[in-house]
């Protein structure tokens, strides 16, 4: 596990010396300083896409997908590698999520905790649901970020009032709902757990 | 013969294009096997078998330390190519719990290949090089080639395998090759194997028969079992 995690800290360190990550960072500085029309889109966006770009690579290069079979050679179990792909993602998208509500919170002056618990909430449903597609079917993290922003999209487009409705049950009864978010989580977390470890195995193993 | 290192006892596979064994093999410690066989064979399923990559169907694959440390090479280099070869190095020491980062820079020097460079600006062979270098470096104790000759030049070949022969004959370990090379079977094997769909078919130990011999038992394998 430790092995997984370290190359793709090693390896995140290569990316982040990239031309690429710096035009980023340049540009995020940019929005906030410029405070124009776009400024909002850009403090969300970018340290999302960031962070996104970052923590797919391992499932976009078979150089890496050779270093997982390189170690389940070398005795790793496949639950130890899963954990650390899980942890990996997490750490990077929790990160990004950070980001991006620190951008938000300084373009309105305002920092709104349970603004950066639901965004947590809602990258750890891409969490969920991305670890195991791409252990499945050994798709490219990229491809599945914009399948699910599309996903996203549509249903608060043609479900506002469900959304409201849910927000509102959360503020009328706090407690219940942050059980009910946390057992909710614990369900699917397991459930993803064991579908990426069936994923991982019928990738890799046979 | 020495301490058999690994024994693997009527392992079968089936695959939708192969059925693979029964297969029963013992490597011990000291011995450079090679194996040899066309594409399809059941060459790697072997090697994967024996490092329980995947599992068999019937059989088992015991080992006399328990769980032996691999030395594994296969065909194309399995580290991210935006790493250089000293963080390879750093890499693997979370990977192995006997990692000598002095030795494998070592190599890499006796090997002449630049340890500052990242992968992917290193030529083909010296990228296997580096994997080389990394399989010498961890006390292992069954060295795994999986056809990771094909593709450089005789010179580099050559070394390559004096270096993998210099390490088993001084530590208490074997090797494992598979090769379509012949002139590598010639050159270090101390016992050949044919495979042909899915099964060992023929094998000799101790001195290795010309070249133009074991072309010609190749040959005979592979065709008649068509």
């Amino acid at each position: 596990m430790t092995a997984l995690f370290w190359r793709d800290l090693l390896v995140l360190k290569h990316k982040l010396q990239t031309k690429q990550m710096l035009v980023v960072g340049v540009a995020f500085i940019l929005a906030i300083m410029l405070n124009t029309q776009l400024t909002l889109v850009a403090m969300i966006f970018i340290p999302f896409m960031l962070s996104f770009s970052l923590m797919t690579f391992p499932f976009s290069a078979d150089t890496h997908d050779s270093f997982t079979v390189y170690l389940l050679r070398n005795g790793r179990s496949v639950r130890q590698l899963v954990l650390a792909r899980y942890l990996f993602e997490g750490a990077m998208i929790g990160a990004g999520t950070g980001l991006g509500w620190l951008g938000i919170s300084l373009k309105f002056k305002r920092f709104d905790w349970r603004l950066l618990a639901g965004l947590l909430g809602l990258s750890l449903v891409y969490l969920v649901v991305m670890v195991p597609l791409c252990y499945w079917f050994g798709i490219n993290g990229g491809s599945m970020v914009v399948f699910l922003i599309l996903l996203g999209m549509i249903f608060i487009r043609q479900q506002p009032t469900l959304i409201r409705q849910a927000w509102q049950q959360v503020q009328r009864h706090p407690g219940l709902s942050g059980l009910m978010i946390v057992l909710g989580y614990t369900l699917v977390g397991t459930v993803s757990a064991w579908m990426a470890c069936r994923g991982f195995k019928h990738r890799y193993l046979f | 013969m020495s301490q058999p290192l690994v024994m693997t006892t009527e392992l079968t596979k089936a695959w939708p294009t192969l059925a693979f064994g029964p297969v029963s093999l013992t490597i011990a410690s000291g011995e450079i096997v090679a194996l040899i066989g066309e594409n399809g064979a059941g060459k790697t399923t072997l090697l994967n078998l024996l490092t329980g990559v995947v599992q068999p169907q019937h059989g088992q694959v015991s080992f006399a330390t328990g769980h032996p440390t691999f030395g594994i090479v296969p065909d194309t280099c399995p580290f991210p190519e935006e790493l250089t070869a000293r963080e390879v190095g750093q890499l693997l020491a979370t990977v192995y719990p006997q990692w000598h980062l002095t030795t494998y820079l070592k190599y890499l020097d006796q090997l002449r290949v630049a340890a500052t460079q990242p992968l992917k600006t290193l030529s083909k062979g010296n990228r296997a090089k580096v994997v080389f270098a990394t399989a010498l470096a961890h006390d292992a104790e069954l060295l795994i080639f999986d056809e990771m000759t094909a593709g450089l030049d005789p010179l580099v070949r050559q070394t390559i395998l004096q270096l993998a022969q210099e390490y088993v004959q001084t530590h208490p370990a074997a090797m494992l090759m598979t090769t379509h090379i012949l002139e590598d079977v010639t050159q270090v094997a101390t016992r050949a194997l044919i495979m042909a769909h899915g099964q060992i078919v023929w094998q000799q130990a101790g001195p290795m028969p010309s070249l133009a011999a074991l072309r010609q038992q190749l040959l005979r394998a592979e065709t008649e079992g068509d």
